[in-house]
């Protein structure tokens, strides 16, 4: 049996920042939903992971030019909180580099699939050889990847929250001009610069938030809260009010789930463990609608 | 000053020219029908006096805050909208008079009914609600009754009569001789030209020509 009093007094700034991340992405992952952009929020958060990944690699070079009478290499690797801005720089790096690259696959438009696919391809591979050629970071990689998130600070919750409430509240903002532009482009088009522009904050504050939510609690949490959210809650919502806060609460849940899944008896990786928890609430599609 | 202007211009889609050497002011007050055969341009000049199709050669100024029921209406489930938000998202104010719009186009009891659960006419309507909801200087169908029964074009025909009356500026693309029938301006789109007719004989041409 789990003792949650105490797993809360251990890790409650990991599992707040779960929370956060849980509760918050899902609301940008309904934006890529509506553009039917759902494979951005697996891309994003993988083109982010490769940043980190070219971050570690450069690490020895920065580190013996920035920190040149500060802490040693293996000082810095051994205490994470040391490089928690470079990191989140570099994983910030790789979202705005993956946005771009998905922006100009949207406009192949046929094969924006195909070019999407390849670009998750290309970013796995490269982090996954990065990975190999880093002894010094292997470790850390594989932390990230597997979304082992109990290192977190209140530094850390802090800016990943900020991220999220940055973003979710652009979304917010913008979700007028975000409804026309779904339902109707050419009414969006009469709208102008203004429905560009709430485009564009909104575009921008994702990729923020994936840059600094993947530095902190993985790829894989990402995904869940990105994808599988908004998906799961959109069988059950007629308005879009609705569709934004049923993803986020079922976000949070599957934060909870996959926290629970991760320090019970079944001893799971905590990102997958996540997404496992996310995935459960896919359960209602394999019941056949009525009527 | 006019709603929207062209002067000389071509319309078209890249190479393909829909119209020539088209002049034309648009004014506020009287209610403009654009006629004509299928593929004859209207829609295409409706468009271009939107501003939403930049002229291939010429010159074109629409001015800003028109409202628009483009033909193709809410088809894509993908986003969840019910119609109360339909109406509230063409707001420019926080807070748009939802409730009394809805009532006004006769949706109020279908605020929170799914704008794709609502029928092809229900939809037009909502349409027309959230164009309204802009407070906008001049509103353009595009072929409004298109696949409407014949009630609710009653119903529709008569919401524009009273938009009209009221002071709002129409202008609209049908085929439909009782929408027809509201025009006081009629602009004839054929053989890639725009010509200026009767009200009267526009209504002729419709009922003699086959779409």
């Amino acid at each position: 049996m789990i003792d949650l009093a105490s797993l809360w007094e251990l890790f409650r700034h990991s599992i707040a920042a779960l929370l956060v991340v849980g509760a918050g992405m899902p609301i940008l992952g309904v934006f890529l939903f509506v553009r039917r952009a759902g494979f951005h929020g697996i891309v994003l958060p993988q083109c982010a992971t490769t940043g980190l990944a070219v971050g570690y690699w450069v690490l020895p070079a920065w580190a013996g030019w920035a920190w040149r009478d500060g802490p040693s290499l293996r000082e810095l690797l051994a205490d994470p909180h040391h490089l928690e801005g470079y990191l989140q720089a570099w994983a910030l790096a790789g979202a705005l580099v993956g946005a771009a690259l998905t922006h100009v696959a949207r406009r192949t438009r046929g094969a924006e699939a195909a070019w999407l696919a390849a670009l998750f391809a290309a970013s796995i591979g490269a982090t996954m050889a990065l990975r190999s050629r880093l002894p010094h970071a292997g470790e850390a990689i594989d932390a990230v990847l597997g979304g082992e998130v109990i290192l977190i600070d209140a530094h850390g919750l802090a800016i990943v929250s900020i991220a999220v409430v940055v973003a979710a509240a652009a979304v917010l903002a913008a979700r007028r001009l975000l409804v026309v532009a779904v339902v109707s482009p050419e009414l969006a088009r009469l709208e102008g610069r203004r429905a560009s522009l709430a485009e564009l904050s909104v575009t921008l504050a994702t990729t923020l938030v994936i840059g600094v939510g993947v530095s902190i609690v993985g790829p894989y949490a990402a995904f869940s809260s990105l994808v599988i959210a908004p998906l799961a809650a959109r069988r059950f919502v007629r308005s879009f009010r609705a569709f934004l806060w049923l993803s986020s609460a079922l976000g949070a849940l599957a934060a909870i789930v996959g926290v629970v899944l991760a320090f019970g008896p079944l001893d799971l990786p905590l990102g997958p463990a996540v997404v496992l928890g996310a995935t459960l609430s896919l359960a209602p599609y394999l019941v056949p609608r009525r009527g | 000053m006019p709603l929207a202007t062209l002067r000389g211009a071509r319309l078209g889609y890249g190479a393909h020219v829909v119209l020539e050497r088209v002049d034309l002011a648009l004014d506020a007050g009287a209610p403009v029908g654009l006629f004509g055969p299928n593929g004859g341009g209207k829609s295409t000049l409706l468009r271009a006096l939107l501003g939403l199709l930049k002229p291939l050669a010429g010159d074109a100024h629409a001015t800003r805050g028109a409202g628009y029921v483009p033909q193709r209406v809410a088809d894509d489930p993908l986003i969840p909208v019910t119609c109360a938000e339909w109406i509230r998202a063409g707001a420019r104010r926080r807070r748009a008079p939802v409730a009394e719009l809805a009532a006004r186009v006769g949706l109020g009891a279908c605020l929170d009914t799914s704008l794709y659960a609502l029928s092809g006419g229900e939809q037009r309507r909502a349409f027309l609600a959230h164009a309204l909801a802009g407070e906008p200087a001049w509103i353009a169908l595009d072929e409004p009754t298109a696949g409407v029964d014949a009630r609710e074009v009653e119903r529709l025909v008569a919401l524009l009569a009273d938009l009209g009356a009221k002071g709002t500026t129409l202008v609209f693309v049908t085929h439909d001789t009782e929408l027809a029938a509201l025009a006081e301006r009629a602009l004839w789109v054929a053989d890639g030209r725009v010509s200026e007719i009767a009200p009267a004989e526009a209504r002729r041409r419709l009922a003699v020509r086959p779409r």
